[in-house]
């Protein structure tokens, strides 16, 4: 007999394939088995002290799970998890590595979303606005079992302290430092920079004279005489201009930004100096240029740790030497920006204690394990004349001396809420100064009111 | 003659049934037949839609549950934004000049490869290959074309002494450059301009070469009118499609220089996604839909003029 496809087998069929599709999708997943006993790693005999506040002490294996940006490659988050494992047996870590572009949305859609997640990455630049949307929790109650006295700590380790409080702690830090071409210097004539620094001659004159001499030839050939511009982030070169001029970006309360008074305004028509006389290069001279061949194009630059280290994962170092940054006529010092990458406390968060441990770990043991691992420039002052830092610089590339110098010289800049609209704006008139479409003045008092707003906005924003 | 009872024959005969209840069952099944595509419509569309629209009357931060702030979003956005309308200049200018750029060269491109010549068909795939192409791929790609110190671009005006334009770094072009870059991606406009062009009536071009009218003439008053239907709908859609320029300014200017192409969508993405102000990136959808809206019917006004149907 012929069967016959009518409209209600069609539906029937349908209706029944779908059932089948949902009931399977709602099956309840098969619970996974428990640690066998060989899993779990042996305490280490030199395990830290247990703390002393009366929190009750981890019980059984924990997993915490840990979110971190990608600064230093899958081999050493591995390397760090095996070292973290070993050093205690009671806290294990599930780790997932983000873009760092991708960190802050992905944070907040976590926590919008109750994702049980323990410790999360912590930038300044994501510090406050974590803190005002409730994202992680302080952690002065913690830092007294942290066992590192105040006064071994360089300035950075309070970078992401704000209205009173600590929100996270840093596991690494890059503060400014200058490179330069000695094949290039030679070259003109100069001295090199190096020497200058040795005899103290190492100024602000000096910078702008050598970017002016390093700066040669026209067209694709063009030799610049620095890499540092007013076109950068507000917490990059333009904060160290300003900070070295007597100025600021913005008040003590974070309610003004102060960047039209003179003495800023002074600042940043200095650091413009090298764009105008086109010292440095703008955004469309160094397309198709990148890696170590910067160093063959711009003559001198900011330069960080971490980039050397980037560079020297890619196999070569670059051709450069490194020194503090020079000291600013008017200030008569050189205060230098930094950045950090940091834990948080996830306020979400199921073991917290548990993630304390890992944060500590990482603060102190990890962040040794990072030194030397080659990744990190120490946190604190008794580790600087370890020789499992000392012993990893690569010379003539790298000097120790040259990060000490940089490590004290670092001032913290509140990165305040929505900095990063704050920082398009400057921007923005940044690009209007570089072209001549506005004045230093013109510019900075053209874009001090949408500031402020945005600073009186979050100001009234408590914290939960 | 009566039928033999239905059971002798051994075949089951239905029950009766009222016409109004076969009308429901029709009904029915024919809403069920839909359901999936209902549902989607729904779930994807209609409701993200009727979420914005709560959304853009509150205060969210997609962290904290949205609190209610009535018409302070597009108050904000009318008032105090300066970069809403620098926003919709750029997105403006960007319109009214790539949309006719775009469609003539696609019907350039469609008019081009409607002759007949050997090999048509591989020049048909290989100008409409830019279309399947990435769109980021596409963008870092016109980068270094446009680069310049070391871009093709710039390299052939040397040829002619022309000195290095700065394309996407110099406030006065950088909106034309990312104009020239959609050019290169008009593939889709030109397939349907040349099925267009396929479907006008050899007898009008007949008629019109007995006339005496010379091949400009004869594209004037027999393709255009022919095809002004196409036209339209690429028009439309074109409008439409650049309104919402995203990915050219996000990936190769950033916004800048000096905010010369910061587009509507882009700034819409900065405040929901880096400002976490998800009312405020709402209140600026419904705008844009209200704008487009607006234009589109402004078109479809004037197409009274221009457009001939001929089916009418």
């Amino acid at each position: 007999m012929r069967t016959k496809i009518t409209r209600r087998s069609v539906l029937l069929w349908g209706l029944a394939g779908s059932s089948a599709a949902i009931l399977s999708a709602c099956t309840p997943k098969t619970p996974t088995p428990a640690p066998k006993a060989t899993d779990v790693p042996k305490v280490a005999a030199t395990v830290a002290p247990a703390p002393t506040t009366a929190k009750p002490a981890v019980t059984g294996p924990v997993t915490i799970k840990v979110w971190v940006q990608e600064a230093f490659g899958k081999d050493a988050w591995a390397e760090v998890d095996k070292a973290f494992h070993a050093a205690q047996g009671e806290v294990k870590v599930e780790r997932s590595i983000f873009p760092h572009g991708d960190m802050e949305a992905k944070t907040l859609t976590a926590l919008a979303a109750a994702e049980p997640l323990d410790v999360i990455y912590v930038h300044p630049m994501f510090n406050n606005t974590y803190a005002i949307k409730g994202a992680i929790l302080p952690l002065d109650d913690y830092l007294p079992s942290l066992g590192i006295p105040d006064s071994d700590w360089y300035p950075v380790f309070a970078f992401h302290k704000w209205r009173g409080k600590t929100w996270a702690l840093p596991y690494q830090d890059n503060p400014h430092i200058l490179g330069y071409n000695p094949d290039l210097v030679k070259a003109a004539g100069l001295t090199e920079p190096r020497d200058l620094w040795k005899q103290g001659k190492w100024n602000q004159a000096a910078y702008d004279e050598y970017a002016q001499k390093l700066t040669k030839g026209t067209g694709p050939s063009k030799q610049f005489g620095t890499g540092i511009t007013i076109r950068e982030s507000i917490r990059s070169a333009p904060v160290m201009w300003l900070w070295g001029n007597k100025a600021d970006v913005w008040n003590k309360d974070e309610t003004e930004t102060l960047v039209t008074s003179p003495e800023a305004i002074e600042a940043l028509s200095d650091l413009a100096k090298s764009s105008w006389n086109t010292w440095a290069p703008e955004p469309g001279d160094m397309q198709g240029v990148s890696g170590n061949a910067v160093w063959d194009k711009v003559a001198m630059g900011g330069i960080a740790r971490w980039t050397m280290m980037l560079a020297k994962q890619g196999g070569k170092f670059p051709n450069v030497r490194c020194l503090p940054h020079f000291a600013f006529t008017k200030s008569g010092k050189s205060e230098v920006r930094d950045a950090t990458n940091a834990c948080g406390l996830f306020a979400k968060g199921k073991n917290k204690d548990a993630a304390w441990k890992y944060i500590k770990w990482m603060v102190t043991e990890g962040h040794i394990v990072l030194i030397k691992l080659g990744w990190v420039t120490p946190l604190r002052k008794s580790l600087m004349g370890q020789d499992y830092w000392i012993s990893q610089l690569t010379p003539p590339y790298e000097d120790p001396e040259v990060y000490k110098v940089a490590a004290d010289s670092v001032r913290l800049m509140s990165h305040v809420v929505n900095i990063g609209e704050i920082d398009k704006l400057f921007l923005s008139a940044f690009d209007e100064i570089v072209l001549k479409k506005k004045t230093v003045k013109q510019a900075m008092e053209g874009v001090k009111p949408g500031i402020d707003d945005i600073l009186k906005a979050t100001a009234k924003i408590q914290l939960p | 003659m009566s039928l033999a009872p239905a059971s002798s024959l051994g075949t089951r005969v239905a029950p009766a049934r009222s016409p109004r209840r076969r009308v429901l069952i029709r009904n029915l099944e024919g809403w069920i037949f839909i359901a999936p595509s209902v549902l989607g419509l729904v779930i994807f569309t209609a409701g993200p839609m009727l979420a914005s629209a709560y959304f853009s009357l509150c205060d969210y931060d997609l962290v904290r549950p949205p609190v209610w702030a009535g018409f302070n979003n597009y108050v904000r956005l009318f008032t105090r934004d300066r970069l809403f309308y620098v926003s919709l200049s750029n997105t403006a200018y960007y319109t009214f000049l790539a949309v006719p750029l775009q469609t003539l060269m696609a019907l350039a491109q469609a008019m081009l490869l409607n002759m007949r010549l050997k090999g048509v068909n591989i020049y048909r795939t290989l100008f409409y290959f830019p279309t399947i192409t990435p769109t980021v791929a596409t963008v870092i790609l016109w980068t270094y074309i446009l680069s310049k110190n070391y871009g093709l671009a710039n390299s052939l005006l040397w040829v002619f002494g022309i000195p290095a334009i700065n394309w996407l770094f110099e406030p006065s072009l950088a909106k034309f450059s990312l104009i020239l870059m959609s050019l290169w991606q008009v593939g889709g406009r030109m397939v349907i301009f040349l099925a267009a062009l396929q479907g006008v009536p050899e007898e009008l071009y007949e008629a019109s070469a007995l006339d005496g009218a010379s091949w400009w003439r004869k594209q004037i008053n027999v393709t255009l009118p022919m095809i002004s239907p196409v036209v339209f709908f690429n028009v439309i859609m074109g409008v439409i499609g650049t309104f919402q320029v995203f990915a050219a300014a996000f990936i190769a200017t950033g916004g800048g220089p000096v905010n010369a192409t910061l587009f509507y969508v882009l700034l819409l993405y900065r405040q929901a996604f880096e400002n976490l102000r998800m009312g405020v990136a709402s209140a600026m959808a419904w705008v844009l839909f209200l704008i487009v809206m607006a234009v589109t019917g402004l078109q479809f006004v004037a197409s009274k003029r221009w457009v001939y149907y001929e089916a009418a």
